[in-house]
């Protein structure tokens, strides 16, 4: 990996930290865990940028760097929040690799059920009632909007290029 | 006119299957959405959890007045009131709040979930009676 | 646009499913509080609501009509209107019917159920149920047991609904009033098309229904009537009526008193730990389960061959049933 690239993903992590840190100050309107999801901009474009490995790292250090600047680190909400990244980011992923008819407006929306629907999954197995997933329509409703919101800047950043002139200026200078 | 009307064209060509996406949400969480409001209120037991183990008990159809108790959450004191076919979370020490906001639930689909006390109110409708015992069993 | 039909369909089901939470089942259950000096208890297994309240309803009328401690809020005279007077009375039909069956019972019953027991039960009410219980005076049982077999002075004269109670002694319905009042609602579930119940007369007297969700899947509940000896029936669209010791009862100087009361003797020392009849008829199964308790074992026999009831009898010792009445565990 170029020294270009790292400190690209670098401050794609600060960013997506920094965004879910604000996120986390945002209250929910009485819908638990719905969210504006600032920080799945970041995780987008870099699955769209970078790959689904690369992606993965920054998910991971987010989701561990939210925690601990929270400080929620490894409580309940903590593995929510979790398992609704990781969810998120294997079905965007998915849809971006073979639904090739989504455009990034649909796979951000599916992005964000699925993030909805790993939390209850977690919600579900912590406490032990499949009642968890009766908020899921006020979540999926909520998620149509945010889903929209996000991909709506991540689409205006791909058109500016912005990340594909940044590695072009690493692959100029790396060889 | 006929640029505004290509261009509404293009748009749905381009964005066909995101927009049965969203009308696939839309449809069905309006479905879930309509099954919730349907009143489902008669003869309702509600059970408590906390940690997964059912705490207490109540049959919410046989409550004639109004009252309230406290259980021990996680964390926190929950305060629960009761009333004729209706249960709520009156007061709770959780940072959120969404258990208090729900105020009184009496419909089945809708439980009351305090996740930082892992405490569940869970409804259900009162099942059907397969049997009965009658006592007999003081002495001659 | 076909092609997009089947994932649509499928995201939305996909949705949908999501949301969902437990079905509900539909049973309905409905206490009818303080009447027969209980609480009687409406299982409506179909979830017909409109019924069980329309049962609870008759129930609570019945209670007003059967009640002997108040007077009635109704236009026809009730139990304790016609124990308070001597006077005739016009009361209303129901209540015609049940003293004319009360009457035809004592004399099938060879007395065992006696209608006008009043003062002799009220006796031994007052006894085991003050806060420290007493066996009343056995002058006063004496008086009373002698007031009961004088049926030249004490007696019910039926006209019609004209009834008049002549000499002192005043109606009891405890052995029937539940069966009666089970008897009279059945015509509710038949109103209502409903099949699907079981009525709970203070867990001494029932009537049930077709069970469409009986573990067996033919339509019977499970009774069980001995938990410590795991025996239990199993019933369907009939009543049933039990008389046992567990309740209503009093140990004194160390001799057990139930509240069943023998009209020959005045004596409520049971000989009986629990009996039953089951039948067509609740109001036949309540008083006939009061008259096993008293009768013994050989004469419970006769009776329930006479009214074509199924029995059970525990007097302690030896549990028997019979007559049709099929007893499983034990």
């Amino acid at each position: 990996m170029s020294v270009r690239k790292m400190t690209l993903l670098s401050m794609m992590l600060a960013l997506a930290v920094a965004l879910g840190w604000v996120e986390s100050l945002i209250p929910s309107f009485w819908i638990p865990g719905a969210k504006p999801g600032f920080a799945n901009m970041v995780i987008l474009l870099c699955l769209l940028e970078f790959g689904f490995l690369d992606a993965l790292l920054i998910n991971l250090g987010r989701v561990l760097l939210v925690g601990a600047v929270t400080g929620t680190i490894f409580q309940m909400g903590f593995y929510m929040s979790a398992a609704g990244a990781a969810l998120s980011m294997i079905v965007m992923w998915v849809c971006i690799r073979f639904l090739k008819k989504l455009t990034i407006y649909g796979d951000s929306l599916l992005g964000a059920l699925a993030h909805d629907f790993g939390q209850l999954l977690v919600g579900w197995g912590i406490l032990g009632n499949a009642g968890v997933f009766y908020y899921f329509p006020y979540m999926a409703l909520v998620s149509l909007a945010t889903g929209f919101f996000v991909a709506f800047v991540v689409d205006r950043l791909e058109r500016t290029g912005i990340i594909k002139k940044a590695l072009k200026g690493a692959a100029s200078t790396s060889s | 006119m006929g640029a505004k009307l290509d261009a509404v064209k293009h748009f749905f060509k381009v964005h066909t299957w995101d927009l049965v996406a969203v009308l696939a949400v839309l449809v069905g969480n309006g479905a879930a959405l309509i099954y919730y409001a349907v009143p489902r209120t008669t003869n309702v037991t509600a059970t408590i959890y906390k940690e997964k183990e059912a705490v207490k008990v109540i049959d919410l159809s046989q409550v004639t007045n109004e009252y309230t108790f406290d259980i021990e959450g996680k964390y926190t004191t929950m305060t629960i009131g009761v009333k004729h076919n209706a249960i709520a979370v009156l007061k709770s020490g959780c940072p959120n709040q969404y258990c208090v906001h729900q105020n009184y639930v009496s419909n089945v689909t809708q439980p009351i979930i305090c996740s930082y006390n892992q405490v569940v109110i869970s409804l259900s409708a009162n099942a059907p009676v397969t049997s009965i015992i009658i006592n007999g069993d003081a002495s001659v | 646009m076909k092609n997009l039909k089947r994932p649509f369909l499928a995201l939305s089901m996909v949705s949908f499913l999501c949301s969902c939470g437990t079905t509900p089942s539909v049973a309905v259950k409905k206490i009818v509080p303080n009447v027969f000096d209980t609480a009687v208890t409406i299982y409506q297994n179909d979830g017909n609501t409109t019924c069980a309240n329309a049962v609870a309803v008759e129930i609570e009328g019945l209670d007003n009509m059967l009640d002997a401690y108040h007077t009635t809020n109704s236009s026809y005279p009730n139990i304790y209107d016609i124990n308070h007077t001597n006077a005739t009375l016009t009361v209303s039909q129901n209540m015609a019917d049940l003293l004319t069956f009360m009457l035809d019972m004592q004399g099938k019953t060879q007395g065992y159920f006696n209608p006008l027991m009043g003062n002799l039960t009220a006796l031994w009410k007052a006894g085991l149920q003050a806060e420290y219980p007493y066996v009343p005076a056995q002058t006063l049982i004496d008086q009373a047991v002698a007031d009961i077999a004088d049926t030249s002075t004490n007696y019910l004269e039926i006209n019609g609904t004209s009834v008049t109670r002549h000499g002192v002694c005043t109606i009891d319905v405890g052995a029937v009033c539940k069966g009666w009042a089970l008897k009279s609602i059945e015509h509710v579930f038949k109103d209502n098309n409903s099949t699907d119940f079981i009525v709970d007369g203070g867990t001494s007297s029932f009537l049930f229904g077709y069970n469409k969700n009986s573990s067996e899947k033919d339509g019977t509940t499970k009774i069980t009537i001995d938990g410590e000896n795991g025996r239990y029936m199993r019933l369907k669209d009939t009543g049933l009526g039990t008389s046992g010791t567990s309740e209503q009862n009093a140990t004194i100087d160390g001799v057990f008193y139930s509240h069943i009361v023998n009209p020959f003797t005045g004596s409520a020392i049971p000989k009986t730990k629990l009996s039953g009849a089951v039948g067509v008829d609740p109001a036949v199964c309540d008083v006939l389960s009061t008259t096993f308790f008293l009768c013994g074992l050989e004469k419970t026999k006769e009776f329930a061959a006479t009214f074509n009831v199924g029995y059970f009898y525990d007097d302690g010792t030896t549990f028997s049933s019979g007559n049709g009445l099929e007893i499983y565990g034990g």
